[in-house]
Order: C-alpha cells, then structure tokens, then sequence
C-alpha cells in the first residue's frame, strides 16, 4: 500500500497541465455508449496461480461481450466465459464457464467546456462455475451474485477521477460485500488532436477494494481486500481499443495479466 | 479541351447549387478524446439532411453544410448530439451572403423559417442559435421578456404569430441572434 501513494501523487502533478481519459480497463466510466451504438469485446485474463507444490499454473479466462445504446440513458452489456481447468492433465482444455449481465443507467449529467460531471448507477449479475482464485472475491470473473451501485466521473481541467461504490451479494457463499474503486486515467498521445487515424496512447491506474459486511465468514477470504492495477490502452481509428492491465493483490493472491480488444459498431 | 472545361465549370457550378446558402458549426461539450468526436459524428451521420460533416477534432467542433431543399431541423442535431453521449455547448449559424437583420422579424431562407432578433438594424452573416434548448435557462428568459412573438416560446410557426407562408417543409422555426 505505501508503494501506491507516491504513484498516485505523480499522477496528480500530471494531471494538471494534461488530457486525462475515462476509459478504463477493469472498471466503468459513468458515461454511456451512444445511442444505438454496439461494443463487441473479447476479454482474455491470465490468473498466475499457485498450486501445492509450488509449480505454476495460469487459468486461462476468455470472455466475448457485447454492448448496446438502448438510449442516451441506459446501456446493457452480456459476456459469457470459456475457461481452462488450469488442473486438469490435458491442459490447455477450454470450457464454457458462466455469462454476465451489466446494465447503466445514467442518472445526472452535465457539460462544459473541458468539465464534466456524471453520476451513473449500475446492475450486474453473474454466474460462474468454477473458481480459480479460491482465496479471492470476484464477481466479474469467477462468483457468482448480484451488484448494485454508483459511479461518478468528475472532469476539471482535464483531471478526470472516477469513483465507484457498490453493494454486492455473492449467492454462491452468502456473502455481502461494499465494494470501491477509483479510477484515473492520462492520455499520453496525441498531444494534439488532427484526425479520427491518430492512434490515442493512455495510461490507467486502479484501486479496487472490497470489504465484507457478514459477520462470519470463510477464513480464507481476508475482511477487507485490495486490487491495484496499472494499465495500458491503444485506440486505433478512433473505434477501435486495445487495453492491457496487470492486477496486483495481497501476497497470497495471485497476480493476473488482461488483455482488451474493443471494436465499435457505431 | 474546351469541353473538359465546360464539364468543369458545370461540375463546379453543379455542387455550389447543391448545398443551402448557410451553414452551421456546433460545439460540442463535455468531449474528451477522439473517440468520443467520432462517436458523435457518427451520430450526426444518420441526419439525411446533413451534405457533409468537418470536425476540428481540437476544439471539439464540426462544421455542417447541408443538402439543398431541405428543411433543416436544428432540434434533431441537438439530438443525435445527445445520444452520443455529449451536449451542444453552441450553435452557429453562418449565411453566404450578409443579412440585414430587423429586430423581431422572420425570413424565409432555403425553406428554413429564420426569426432574427437584433438590438440595432445590422448587416452580418454570422449568428447564434438562440432556442430553448440552445441557450441557457437564464437567457431563454431574458429574450423571451423581449419578444412578444409566441413562437419563440413554442418553436412553431403560426398565422397568429407571423406572416403567413405557403408550402412550409415545416411548422419550425429557429430564432438567431447575433453578437455584434
């Protein structure tokens, strides 16, 4: 944690003579998709896992999403996933292993030159079969449950800092969750915009923690967890976006590398 | 090679009839990257009334020349900027030749109803929209305080209000102001 600190003031000292961008990687800004608008995503995520006896094994997670502009106000989104069964003798050996669905629903908005504010709230369920972090809480990826919550994005002076809460229930293990994150992103090129070809270069920083709310609980799972991730993004033709990330856990969790291909269907 | 100029010069003649003796340039707000400008554009794109759409990607604006004998409906490029995503910040609205504006008084211009407002009699080809939805709550107000046209309250033409015309595309009219 006392690593993260001085990144994060670097990141402040940026922010003030520069862009900054809002699409992040691991989480969601609170603005929507255009209206009508499709997003078709494939997600691949790497969890480096540890096995007993000390040998490697990396679960390998592939997730084709799409997005849709219902209107200005509300966006949905559906992903199912194929995963490997990282223990399993005939390794690579791919498998469907759950869906999710994510609704946004704009609730307020409002712009200026160079400003904006908007509040989002937001509803996500998952189902997922397997679990390749046993010791970890993740709904997008390997639980099962229900989320709700609220997400801010706030641009002055092209600092831009997103904030999401939310509450969530694991089904799987009857567990109740508060969830935050806040999110800030730079853009490093273009320094100037010409045209839609000019490739966008951003840099992302996360903070994603979790904390639970039951009283009892399974003592593999620490009350309160924390996720750091940096990341990396490309947009291409102005509609197209390639997103890396690495996520970093407590000690005893496994680190995960993300890859992101975003295509728009305007 | 006399022919060729003359396709030449018909050509030119050609594509200078085809588009509206105005244009517009709109500022978009709360915009943050390229992306967010195309996805606008995009939005824009759908509007059959739109010849052709130039962004300045920096400034976060797009200048729209529109295709001729078409009603142009400042209320849908409101909008299709909307369901991007964004809000029109300004809208410009700039005429080929200057006119001679007259306090309260509307013109008909390429089947485009005009209601101008002006503080003094004034010849300029540069003016801003100045509608409900296009100007602050504040402002709206304190035209509405200076008009005693109804149509700038409801956007409609009506016998009532102005002057009759026949063969009106439509009902609509846009109110301008302009600066100087």
């Amino acid at each position: 944690m006392k690593e993260i600190i001085p990144i994060f003031l670097l990141f402040f000292i940026f922010f003030n003579n520069s862009f900054s961008q809002e699409l992040y990687i691991n989480t969601e800004p609170a603005s929507l998709i255009p209206k009508g608008s499709k997003i078709v995503r494939l997600i691949n995520s790497n969890i480096f896992l540890e096995d007993t006896d000390g040998l490697g094994n990396t679960a390998k997670l592939l997730i084709p999403s799409l997005s849709y502009g219902i209107s200005k106000k509300l966006m949905v989104s559906g992903s199912i996933q194929f995963s490997n069964d990282p223990d399993a003798d005939n390794y690579p050996n791919w498998d469907f292993n759950g869906f999710k669905f994510y609704s946004k629903q704009r609730i307020f908005s409002r712009d200026k030159q160079k400003f904006h504010t908007r509040l989002s709230s937001f509803l996500k369920f998952s189902y997922h079969k397997d679990k390749f972090m046993k010791d970890n809480l993740d709904i997008d990826f390997q639980d099962t449950g229900f989320e709700f919550g609220f997400l801010g994005t706030q641009l002055i002076n092209k600092l831009a800092v997103s904030i999401t809460s939310a509450l969530a229930r694991y089904t799987s293990e009857n567990l109740h969750l508060f969830k935050n994150c806040i999110s800030f992103g730079y853009l490093v090129l273009p320094r100037k915009y010409k045209s839609y070809k000019q490739t966008n270069f951003n840099i992302y920083i996360e903070y994603m923690t979790n904390t639970i709310l039951n009283n009892s609980f399974p003592n593999r799972y620490d009350q309160f967890s924390s996720t750091f991730a940096p990341g990396i993004q490309f947009i291409l033709f102005s509609r197209s976006r390639l997103d890396f990330s690495y996520k970093i856990r407590n000690e005893v969790s496994p680190d995960e590398l993300l890859l992101k291909l975003t295509y728009i269907i305007y | 090679m006399k022919k060729y100029i003359l396709f030449l010069l018909f050509i030119l003649s050609y594509s200078s009839v085809l588009a509206q003796n105005f244009h517009s340039k709109i500022k978009v707000v709360g915009l943050t990257c390229a992306m967010c400008s195309y996805a606008t554009h995009k939005s824009l794109e759908k509007l059959d009334f739109i010849k052709e759409i130039i962004p300045d990607l920096e400034s976060a604006s797009f200048i729209l020349e529109f295709k001729e004998d078409t009603f142009v409906d400042f209320d849908l490029i409101r909008e299709k900027v909307e369901d991007a995503g964004f809000f029109v910040g300004s809208t410009e609205i700039i005429f080929d030749e200057d006119i001679l504006t007259k306090n309260d008084k509307h013109t008909l211009i390429d089947n485009n109803l005009f209601h101008f407002f002006s503080d003094k009699e004034i010849r300029t080809n540069v003016f801003s929209l100045v509608d409900k939805n296009f100007v602050s709550k504040k402002e709206f107000q304190k035209i509405s305080a200076n008009t005693s046209h109804s149509c700038y309250l409801t956007g409609e033409h009506s016998d009532s209000c102005c002057s009759h015309h026949d063969d009106l595309q439509s009902n609509k009219l846009f109110h301008l102001k302009t600066d100087l």
